[in-house]
């Protein structure tokens, strides 16, 4: 299964970042294969919709399952209309998230957790 | 780290003066200048830059020459008014693109039958990191025209809370821009407190009022500032209802006198030339900020 | 003649120049308020006749059964109001800026505009004064379409006074576009000479004429008067620090009612901006 996690760094052992479509980075970890491969965001900087694009991204690559801390309402219908379930309020670093989530710790949010435009 | 944003509606009610004097006081604070279109803090705090960035605010069309045939296709397919005719030095008439009004959307590249149109990013303005007396600064300048301040002030944003999580730093003061439009809403999501800045006067309050909603809807809670309190005292009374009727943190008053009018010529946050009633009201302003960030 | 009051720095005095001017001026005038975030200047009339519309912006809206998900609108959307998800498009009202491309680039044209409600334009009189102003919905972050729609509303058998947002960047110019001159109110501050720097340029790429009024202007110390010299800009009005209008302004009164005296000083700017729009169109 593709898993994503935003991340603030390139490595298993960065933080979670706790904004989805304008964290630093994505970290994508197949959990079949047990392979994590990291990519920076390159919709950051976006004017907007960036939830939007990022949601887009999520789907075409197949993801399955997104890990972040904040999902806004463009994020959150995009991601939603993609089949893509999401986990919120993630904390600590990418390979303590992914450990946690496997060990069914989190709860799948049913809405945005928040407003959009975080900065 | 608590993000804390000073906004007011209204232009003029004195965020500046208020943001300055309170980056004075509060320690451990990196400052974010908000006010892209019109930023002013820096006047107070004399930031010396360290990096100067480049702002892309989107794209804007162009017209070629070679291939407007002049049909004018264009010009009425534009919602923006950013498209004209005029006068083709070679003879007959050319489409002509108004910089400032265009929005980049494309529609008359889409339209054009003979593929006139090009698309250029625009260079709408600049943001500085900086260093200051009173903590890291980062700003911005928009250039005059230009739109897109709700994207220039994301980027002032995301870089002052980059640099206060990188530095340690305990508070990021954010100087906001008047109004309740897109760079406020930028300036706003994500902040641990609004302290809105106003005054007792019709305008003053009607605007408030506005800001209030806006908090509200992203979930925000609110400090309120009466500046020029003495101006009129049944006004001030009313904001102060009005405060404790909304659950807004009712965080002091300045009144209105000369001196203060006349201070933002000494070029410096009014705190660090003045040491009379108002600064220490503005003292306990930043005490009261700091009880309530921190619960 | 139509005149945009308008200021870099916010604050300045805009709406007490510009509701002062429409009070001052003999005959029918009409006074619209641009600042659509913030529109101030109707507390300062007393309106009668008070009615509004609702103001729309064009969503689109896509046929679900004509929608073969070829992703065209979607790519095309500079704004990604548009997604395309699972072969279901799905709309960003909040993001789209209503230019009707998708509409156009849809090869099946499976897709319509809707009116969503972004604000309203009210209407009112006092005495006089016919007032027209633009309210933006809370939350809504663009003004300029709104501005555009108020604007339409300019009667071309009347004086006409545009009350403009404050700053330099696209509200404000929206208001501006199109004025045969514009009042820059400031103060006499390095705040207010910054700012006015920054709306003077615009006014100038504009090519628009232009004229300086300095409120609260025997303080703050600034260079604001040598500026508008070293420009060649006309300082047309200078109103000194006075806590009565301060105070006037608070509960609504205008500056022709708190110091009387403005109203004559008013109607003489007034007639020298005529002569130098005038001037203007001779050459």
């Amino acid at each position: 299964m593709n898993i994503c996690i935003t991340a603030q760094g390139m490595e298993r052992t960065s933080r979670i970042d706790p904004r989805f479509g304008r964290c630093a980075c994505f970290c994508f970890y197949d959990s079949d294969k047990d392979e994590y491969t990291f990519e920076k965001n390159a919709f950051a900087g976006g004017v907007g919709g960036v939830g939007v694009q990022t949601g887009e991204m999520m789907a075409q690559k197949g993801v399955k399952v997104v890990i972040t801390g904040q999902v806004g309402p463009n994020a959150y219908r995009t991601l939603e209309a993609g089949g893509i379930e999401i986990y919120p309020n993630a904390e600590g670093t990418v390979e303590e998230a992914v450990k946690a989530f496997l060990s069914g710790q989190y709860t799948k949010t049913t809405g945005p957790t928040g407003p959009s435009r975080h900065a | 780290m608590k993000q804390i944003v000073i906004l007011s509606g209204k232009g003029g009610t004195g965020k500046t003066f208020v943001s300055a004097s309170l980056a004075c006081i509060a320690e451990q604070c990196v400052i974010a200048d908000c006010d892209v279109d019109a930023a002013n803090l820096h006047l107070l705090l004399h930031p010396e830059l360290t990096a100067t960035y480049k702002f892309t605010g989107g794209r804007i069309a162009k017209v070629s020459s070679d291939q407007c045939t002049g049909c004018g296709l264009c010009v009425e397919s534009c919602r923006f008014d950013a498209l004209d005719m005029t006068q083709n030095p070679s003879g007959g008439k050319i489409a002509r693109v108004d910089a400032i009004a265009c929005e980049g959307c494309g529609v008359c590249g889409l339209v054009c039958p003979e593929k006139a149109f090009t698309f250029h990013k625009s260079d709408s303005g600049r943001w500085f990191t900086a260093e200051t007396s009173y903590g890291p600064m980062v700003h911005a300048h928009l250039f005059a025209g230009e739109e897109n301040s709700g994207k220039l002030v994301q980027e002032v944003r995301t870089k002052a809370r980059e640099t206060g999580e990188e530095q340690n730093r305990e508070y990021v003061l954010i100087d906001g821009p008047p109004g309740t439009g897109c760079a406020v809403m930028s300036a706003m999501t994500g902040v641990d407190l609004v302290v809105l800045t106003t005054e007792p006067t019709l305008a003053g309050i009607h605007d408030a009022k506005r800001v209030v909603q806006l908090a509200s809807h992203f979930h925000i809670p609110v400090g309120m500032i009466v500046n020029k309190s003495t101006i009129n005292k049944e006004k001030t009374a009313e904001l102060k209802k009005y405060a404790e009727d909304q659950n807004i943190q009712y965080l002091g008053e300045i009144p209105y006198e000369k001196k203060v009018v006349d201070s933002v010529a000494d070029l410096q946050p009014y705190v660090c030339v003045h040491d009379d009633d108002v600064s220490q009201r503005l003292r306990d302003i930043w005490q009261r900020i700091s009880e309530v960030v921190s619960h | 003649m139509k005149i945009a009051v308008a200021s870099g720095k916010g604050g300045t005095g805009k709406t007490t120049v510009a509701v002062g001017l429409a009070r001052a001026l003999p005959g029918n005038v009409q006074l619209l308020d641009c600042d659509v975030e913030e529109p101030n200047a109707f507390l300062f009339l007393n309106l009668d006749e008070v009615r509004s519309t609702e103001h729309s912006s064009l969503v689109p809206r896509i046929e679900a059964d004509l929608c073969t998900a070829c992703g065209l609108c979607s790519r095309f959307c500079e704004f990604n109001a548009l997604a395309l998800l699972k072969d279901r498009v799905l709309v960003f009202d909040n993001l789209c800026h209503g230019c009707g491309g998708c509409t156009i680039i849809c090869p099946e044209k499976a897709i319509r505009e809707e009116a969503r409600p972004t604000g309203k334009i009210v209407f009112g009189q006092s005495g006089p004064i016919e007032h027209i102003y633009g309210d933006l919905n809370t939350g809504e972050a663009m003004a300029p379409p709104l501005i555009r729609a108020v604007k339409r509303r300019i009667s071309k058998d009347k004086e006409v006074i545009l009350d403009s947002p404050p700053g330099t960047t696209c509200p404000m110019v929206t208001a501006v576009k199109d004025a045969d001159f514009c009042l820059l109110v400031t103060e006499n501050t390095p705040f207010g000479l910054h700012d006015l720097e920054m709306a003077v340029e615009v006014l100038r790429d504009m090519e628009m004429p232009m004229g300086v009024v300095i409120n609260r202007s025997d303080i703050g110390r600034s260079k604001v008067r040598e500026f508008c010299g070293e420009k060649e800009i006309p300082v047309l009005l200078e109103i000194p620090y006075s806590r009565i209008i301060a105070e006037q302004y608070a509960v609504g009164v205008s500056i022709v009612d708190a110091e009387p005296q403005y109203r004559g000083k008013l109607v003489d700017m007034y007639r020298e901006i005529e002569q130098i729009v005038m001037a203007g169109r001779g050459r």
